[in-house]
C-alpha cells in the first residue's frame, strides 16, 4: 500500500510540472491572443543586455474606469475588462475587484493592485512585464512604444508571445 | 565513542559476574559499528549536487526552457529513487535526507516554472499542491522531518499569503487540519504532536491578523489548542498540546502587561463584547473538562483569561494571572511528586516576579543597585523554593 502511494506521489509530481511546462505550449491554441501596447520605451528599461522591462498602457486605469471597492490592499487581484480599438490595440474598458461578463471580443486579463498615483491614475501589475530577448541579439536603443501580443488561458495563464517595435 | 564505552563497561561487568560472555557478545552486537563509510559517499553525492545546482543557476538563462526542465525532472526523480534505495536498505537518515531535496526540488520546480512560463501566481495554489505533496510522500515514507516540510510549507504559503497577497488561505488552513491534523490523532506520537502544535500557532496568527485585525484574538484560538488536548485521552497528544498552548500564553500575558503600559494602547483598544463571550463560553467548558479531569490543572486555565479586560488594571491582573499559574504549577508538581511540573513552576515564578520588579522598581531605582537588588531577590527566592521542594520532597518519599 505504501509503495503505492509512494509511486502515485512521485508520478504527481512529474504530472503536475510537465502539464505546467505543455499548457504553456498549448495556450496560444485555446486561449484569447491580444495585442496591447506599451508606454513609451526607453533604454533604461534594458537590463543585462537581454531582458527588457515592459511597462503596459492598461496597467495604468484612469478613475472613470475603476469600479473597483474602495479599501483595495495592494496586490489584490483585479480584474481588468479590455476592448479593442479601430487599430485591434486592447484598450481598458473597465476594471473591478470583482469578475466581470464579456461581450464580443472583450476579454478579460487579471493583474495585481499596486497603488494610485498623483494623478489619481490606479496602477497595476500584469505580471507579465519581464521579455527576455535572444541572447546574441543587441537591441538598439530607441524611444517608442511596443506592441505586444499575449495568450491569455481561460485558467488566467499569460504568455508573451511576441514583442515588436510600433509602426 | 559509545562503543568504546560499552565495550570497556562490559568488559567489568562480565568480570563482576553480572554479565556472562554469550550475553556480552549479545548485547554488543545490538550496538553494531555504524557505517561510516556511506555517510562520507553521501555527502560528496550531495556536494556534486550542489556543484551541478550553481552550474545550473549560473546558466539558467541561457538553457533551453525544455532542457531546464528535464534538470529538474531528472534531479526530482534521481532523489526519489535514491531516497527508496535507502529506504530499502533501512537508512531511514539518508532516506529522509533524498525526499526532502526531492520535495524541494519540486518546490523549486513549480515556483520556476511558474517563472517561466508567466503563470500568475493568483492565489497560493502552488504551495497547495507542495504541500499535499509533501502529505503523500509522508503517508508513504512516515517520518517525522518529512511531516515536519509539510506543516512548513504549508505555513510558508500562509505567510506568502498574507505578506504578499493579504490573504487568509483557507485551502492551506484546511490541508493542515484534515490532512495533518488527522495523522496527528491516529499516530499518536509525541513529536508530531508538538511540530503540529507549534505551527498550527503560525495558521491561527496568521488568521487573525487577516480576519480579525487585532491580535487579542488569537488568545480563543489557542484555548481550543488546550481544550484539544483535554478532550484527548492519550498523552502523547495532551502534553504536546498543553504544554505549546500555555508556554505561549504565558508569553502573551506577558507582552499584554506589556504592551497595555502605553496609553495609546489602551485607548486604541476596542473589544467587541463576542470576543468575551466566546473566551468564556471556551473558558467555561476547559473548566468543566479540566475539573472532571485532574483538578490540580485548573490555575492554569487563569493563563487565559483576557487581562485586558478592565483595561486600566492591565498590569495588576496580569501579575495576577502570572502567579496563580507559577503557583498552581507548583502546587501540581508537588501534589504529584513530578520534578517536571516543579521545574516549570518555579521557573514561571521567578520570571512573573522578576517582571513585576522590573515594572515596579526600574523607574526610580539606581540603575546597579536595581540590578543588585534584583539579582539578590532571585537568588533568595531560588534557595526558598528549593529548600522547600527538597523539604516536601523527602517528607513524602518517606511515606512511601
Amino acid at each position: 500500500m505504501r509503495k503505492k502511494i509512494f509511486i502515485v506521489a512521485v508520478a504527481l509530481q512529474i504530472v503536475i510540472l510537465l502539464g505546467m511546462t505543455a499548457s504553456s505550449y498549448v495556450i496560444e491554441y485555446v486561449g484569447d491572443v491580444i495585442e496591447i501596447q506599451t508606454e513609451p520605451f526607453h533604454s533604461k528599461h534594458i537590463y543585462q543586455n537581454d531582458m527588457v522591462e515592459l511597462n503596459y498602457d492598461i496597467e495604468r486605469i484612469r478613475p472613470e474606469n475603476w469600479f473597483a471597492a474602495n479599501d483595495i490592499k495592494s496586490n489584490q487581484v483585479i480584474y481588468v475588462l479590455l476592448t479593442p480599438n479601430d487599430n485591434g490595440i486592447y484598450q481598458v474598458k473597465a476594471a473591478s475587484d470583482k469578475r466581470m461578463d464579456t461581450q464580443g471580443e472583450e476579454v478579460v486579463i487579471t493583474g495585481r493592485y499596486m497603488y494610485q498615483d498623483n494623478q489619481s491614475f490606479h496602477r497595476i501589475r500584469l505580471g507579465v512585464n519581464r521579455y527576455y530577448l535572444d541572447s546574441n541579439g543587441e537591441i538598439e536603443t530607441f524611444d517608442d512604444r511596443l506592441t505586444v501580443t499575449i495568450a491569455l488561458s481561460p485558467w488566467g495563464q499569460k504568455k508573451i508571445i511576441d514583442v515588436e517595435p510600433v509602426e | 565513542m559509545k562503543q568504546k564505552w560499552l565495550h570497556h563497561e562490559s568488559m567489568k561487568w562480565q568480570n563482576e559476574g553480572i554479565i556472562n560472555d554469550e550475553q556480552r557478545k549479545k548485547i554488543l552486537s545490538k550496538y553494531e559499528k555504524t557505517d561510516n563509510q556511506s555517510l562520507i559517499f553521501f555527502f560528496g553525492a550531495i556536494l556534486i549536487g550542489l556543484a551541478c545546482l550553481t552550474l545550473v543557476a549560473q546558466n539558467w538563462h541561457d538553457i533551453h526552457h525544455l532542457i531546464r526542465m528535464g534538470i529538474i525532472l531528472f534531479f526530482l526523480l534521481l532523489f526519489y529513487s535514491l531516497g527508496n534505495i535507502f529506504f530499502d536498505k533501512n537508512k531511514s537518515v539518508y532516506a529522509v535526507t533524498c525526499f526532502i531535496i526531492a520535495l524541494s526540488i519540486f518546490g523549486a520546480g513549480i515556483f520556476l516554472s511558474g517563472q517561466m512560463y508567466h503563470y500568475s501566481m493568483n492565489d497560493v495554489l502552488a504551495f497547495f499542491i507542495w504541500g499535499f505533496v509533501a502529505f503523500l510522500v509522508y503517508l508513504s515514507r512516515p517520518h517525522p522531518m518529512i511531516f515536519l516540510s509539510g506543516l512548513l510549507i504549508l505555513s510558508a504559503g500562509q505567510i506568502y499569503g498574507l505578506f504578499s497577497l493579504n490573504i487568509f488561505d483557507w485551502s492551506l488552513f484546511a490541508l493542515f487540519m484534515l490532512a495533518f491534523g488527522t495523522v496527528v490523532f491516529v499516530r499518536k506520537d509525541m513529536t508530531l504532536s508538538y511540530f503540529f502544535a507549534w505551527l498550527y500557532l503560525i495558521q491561527i496568527t496568521i488568521f487573525t491578523v487577516d480576519q480579525f485585525d487585532e491580535l487579542y484574538w488569537v488568545i480563543p484560538f489557542i484555548l481550543m489548542l488546550y481544550i484539544a488536548g483535554l478532550l484527548v485521552k492519550s498523552e502523547k497528544i495532551r502534553k504536546p498540546f498543553q504544554f505549546v498552548s500555555t508556554s505561549v500564553m504565558f508569553f502573551v500575558v506577558i507582552v499584554q502587561a506589556f504592551v497595555f503600559e502605553s496609553n495609546y494602547a489602551r485607548d486604541q483598544l476596542d473589544v467587541h463584547y463576542s470576543y468575551y463571550i466566546l473566551l468564556f463560553i471556551l473558558l467555561i467548558g476547559a473548566f468543566l473538562l479540566t475539573w472532571k479531569d485532574d483538578r490540580l490543572k485548573i490555575p492554569i486555565l487563569a493563563l487565559f483569561f483576557p487581562v485586558f479586560i478592565i483595561v486600566d488594571y492591565t498590569l495588576l491582573i496580569a501579575y495576577i494571572v502570572l502567579f496563580i499559574f507559577s503557583i498552581g504549577k507548583l502546587i501540581e508538581g508537588y501534589e504529584k511528586l513530578e520534578r517536571q511540573h516543579v521545574i516549570y513552576g518555579t521557573t514561571a515564578f521567578l520570571i512573573s516576579t522578576f517582571i513585576v520588579y522590573f515594572q515596579v522598581a526600574w523607574d526610580y531605582m539606581d540603575r546597579s543597585f536595581f540590578f543588585l537588588i534584583g539579582g539578590l531577590l532571585l537568588i533568595v527566592l531560588g534557595f526558598l523554593l528549593e529548600r522547600h521542594r527538597k523539604k516536601y520532597m523527602n517528607e513524602h518519599r518517606k511515606e512511601v
